[in-house]
Formats: C-alpha cells, structure tokens, sequence
C-alpha cells in the first residue's frame, strides 16, 4: 500500500466542510462564529508552516535542535495551559513547565528506546510526532484538573480546614480536591479507552492506515499511544500538583491566594 | 491543674482591622469555656487561629505546653478536634462520613465501638436509625449533632467548636450542653464559639470579646 496523497485543490475542498457548523454557530447566534472562523485559519496557517518547520527539522535531524524544539513546545504549551485557568502565572507556570518537560522526555524515552527498541530515540522522524501527540493531551488533562483542583479547593475550604483541625496531614486534606480533579480529568480518557476500535477510530490508527501502513501494525502503534498518553497525563499531572502546592500554601498549610486579581474582582 | 490551651499577649488583625489585642487565655482540664461577642468580633477567627489557619500579629498559642510553630503545627493539630459551622462533608451516607475524620493517619488508632458512639448519640438524642440514612436525608439539626458527635468521639484534648448550636431548638442544645459538660469532666477541655445563651449560661467560664 502506497500514501495517498492530497492535494491543496483536494484541501480546499475538505475545509469547504467547516461552511456546515459555521452556519450552525451563526443561525443559533452563539457568539462563536468569529473564534471558529479565526480557530480554523489559525489551524490551518499553523499547520501548514509547521509541515514546513518538521521538513527541515527532519531534514538536520539533530538531536539538539529536536530537544530545543521539544522545549519550545513545552513553553507554549505552559503558557496555553495557565492562560486556560484562572490561577497566577507566577503559581503555575513553572510546575506546569516542569511536570510537561520531565514526563515527555521519560515517556518519549522509554516509548522510543524501550517499547520500539531505536538506538536514536531523538531522532526527529520518531521523536517530534510522539513528542507532539504527548503535549496534546496532557495538555487538556493538565488543564481541566488543575481548575477543578484548585477551584474546588478554594469553593471548599471549609472541609480543607476541617481535615486540618482533625489532624490530617496536607496531603490528606488535599486529598478529597486530588481525587475529584484526577476523577473529572480522566473520565474522559477511561472512557475513551474502553470503545478505541469499536466506537470511535482514533487518529494515530487512521492517520497510519491512510499513509499506506498495515492495519495490524497501525493498532499496535495505536494501542501503544494511548497507552503513553494515559501515563504522561497522569506523570505530569502529578508533577504540576505537587510542585504548584508548594507555591500555594505555607508552612502552615494555609492557602494562599493562588487566582489572578481580576478573577478574584469577578467572584466578589 | 495541667494547663491544654494558653493564649499569651495575642494580637489579631484581619487586614486593617485590629480584632484582638493583647489578649490572654488559658483553658485547663476539665474546663469549658464560652467565647461570645458580636458578629464579625473575630470569635471564629480566634478558633481559627489557634489551630495556625490565621497567623496571629504578636502573641504565643501552647497547647499542652508545645508552642505553635510552621514546626509544630501539625503535631499541635493532632491533639484538637475542630467542628466549624456549616460543614457538608462530601459522603453519601452517615456512616461515611464517620469514616471521614476517623480514616486519618492521625485517628486511625481511636477505638470507636458502637457502645461508645450509642452513648453519646443517646445524650444528643440521635436515634440510631439514622447510621443507614443518606446525608441529604439528615436535617440540618441532625447533621450538627453528628458533626459533634465525631468530634467527641475523637477524644483530643483540646475540642474548638463554632457555633455548634446554630441549627438546634432549645431541646437539642439543652442535650449538647449535657454532653459537653460531662466530657469537659473527661480530662479534656472546650472551647466554644456561641450565641446561645444556654451554652453562655452553663458553661465553665464566659468571655466576651
């Protein structure tokens, strides 16, 4: 089987597709059109510019330049997740920096060295694409536990207090905000899991398939995935929590204020 | 008398606001103390900042002798059981919640039989039924009693408790001031935050701040 490849013609014609829920985000006046039209010329320039940024990084292949750019990514993706909640940078940023950095370099690793056994596991070819599906979704985990945590947390002080006075450690009056933002944030990836190949077709597995892969060697590749991807998820969301606590309460487990001042101006 | 709690040249302040000044307190075994004042005096505050949750300006907390440091805190936490108002715990039925306080590193060694809970839910007239209902089927009454009830069963030394009357009807805090009484008498002693005037009345000792 050979790749199949589309052109910009062919492109054209499949963006076309985004005409359907325009219309819809525009006939129910959901004050989304703007940022769905401007979302998807974002996608697409950004794309288009990166398939041409990962040609030449394939191209040097350099294991230096590929760390820098997994760094680059991880900077981005920091500032993304903290522009996404309403905690202060100064809180965030680092153990969000910190948990996606140390989780994507032990999971790339041992994904590329271990699991397929490469002798260069910075080799671009392998290490951007795995590099890139890792970011993506602990991205969207971090993002959603870190504003239940920290939210219910400061919704719910009352109980944080009581766990205290009664003689819990921190890490046990914390617990129950752990469990409900671990909870809340892999729902979706447990879920996810159990229908893969039944429900829903994931992209790794078509993306293989349609580039001219085996379909036994695509689910392979794809069981894999999700597996690193449930893993660096719940690495880096540990990560993110257990440094940002030291940030977000004293010596004497009191909490401190954590939400940027605006945000605090809208809850009064 | 062995001294649980003593309060030494203390100094509160909420932002601007200077709630307490030089303020002393001790509190012995066997003694229950009343705390009463306006609302927004900084009664809840004083309970909250004995056990380190707001830093006092200027002053020393002890309790049994130890003073309350980022050092201490923890250890010093290990010997209160704290009642606030208003407190839902997330458990979905009674006997969860009793797993709550009960299931911490700190109270895992605390025996609490059935003999030992029925009595005291008996003196707070808390009927025994209620050990299979569901939290949201508990009035607020009852929820108070029970939050009370743990506390006590908790057997610390020292019990801070705020405003643990606010949802009762005279009969309940009749019962609830039995209940302090004869556990004040336990070797331990009681602060308590309140309004109520029965609990002002029969109590060991009132301030008014």
């Amino acid at each position: 089987m050979g790749t199949v490849d589309l052109t910009y013609l062919g492109l054209g014609a499949g963006l076309l597709l985004m005409l359907l829920p325009f219309y819809f985000l525009w006939r129910y006046r959901t004050g989304l059109l703007g940022a769905a039209v401007l979302g998807t010329v974002r996608m697409t320039i950004q794309l288009l510019l990166i398939g041409i940024y990962l040609r030449f990084l394939f191209k040097w292949d350099c294991a230096w330049v590929n760390l820098l750019w997994m760094t680059v990514m991880a900077l981005i993706a920091s500032h993304t997740a903290v522009s996404r909640t309403s905690l202060k940078r100064s809180v965030l940023f680092m153990p969000v920096f910190v948990g996606f950095l140390v989780t994507v370099l032990l999971v790339a690793v041992y994904f590329l060295g271990v699991v397929m056994g490469l002798d260069e596991v910075f080799a671009a070819r392998f290490f951007i694409p795995i590099v890139g599906v890792l970011f993506g979704n602990m991205l969207t985990v971090n993002i959603m536990a870190v504003n239940v945590y920290y939210g219910e947390l400061s919704r719910e002080q009352q109980m944080y207090y009581y766990l205290l006075g009664n003689g819990a450690t921190r890490f046990e009056a914390t617990l129950p905000f752990l469990r409900s933002a671990v909870i809340k944030s892999f729902s979706p990836c447990i879920a996810n899991m159990a229908v893969l190949g039944i429900v829903s077709f994931p992209g790794t597995m078509i993306g293989q398939i349609l580039g001219g892969t085996i379909p036994e060697v695509a689910i392979k590749y794809q069981l894999m995935i999700s597996v690193i991807t449930v893993v660096s998820a719940m690495l880096s969301l540990v990560i993110t929590i257990a440094l940002s606590s030291r940030r977000t309460f004293d010596a004497y487990g009191r909490l401190l204020p954590v939400f940027r001042e605006e945000n605090v101006a809208k809850k009064v | 008398m062995s001294e649980i709690l003593r309060i030494e040249r203390a100094t509160l302040q909420l932002g601007e606001r200077t709630l307490l000044h030089d303020f002393d307190l001790t509190l012995n075994v066997g003694e229950w103390v009343c705390i009463s004042g306006e609302s927004g005096c900084g009664k809840t505050s004083l309970l909250r900042a004995i056990m380190g949750f707001l830093p006092f300006q200027a002053g020393t907390v002890r309790i049994q002798g130890t003073e309350l440091s980022a050092q201490t805190v923890e250890q010093l936490r290990k010997k209160v059981a704290y009642v606030p108002q208003e407190l839902f715990l997330p458990a979905e039925s009674v006997e969860e919640m009793f797993r709550i306080p009960f299931g911490l590193k700190a109270n895992k060694g605390k025996n609490i039989t059935s003999d030992k809970r029925q009595k005291v839910w008996q003196v707070l007239g808390l009927n025994e039924d209620l050990m299979q209902l569901k939290t949201t089927q508990l009035s607020g009454g009852q929820r108070q009693r029970i939050l009370l009830s743990m506390a006590v069963l908790l057997e610390k030394p020292l019990l801070l408790l705020d405003e643990p009357t606010s949802a009762l009807d005279a009969e309940s805090v009749g019962r609830v001031a039995d209940l302090l009484k004869e556990v004040a008498t336990d070797a331990r002693a009681i602060l308590t935050v309140t309004h109520n005037h029965h609990l002002m009345d029969v109590c060991d000792k009132l301030i008014t701040i």
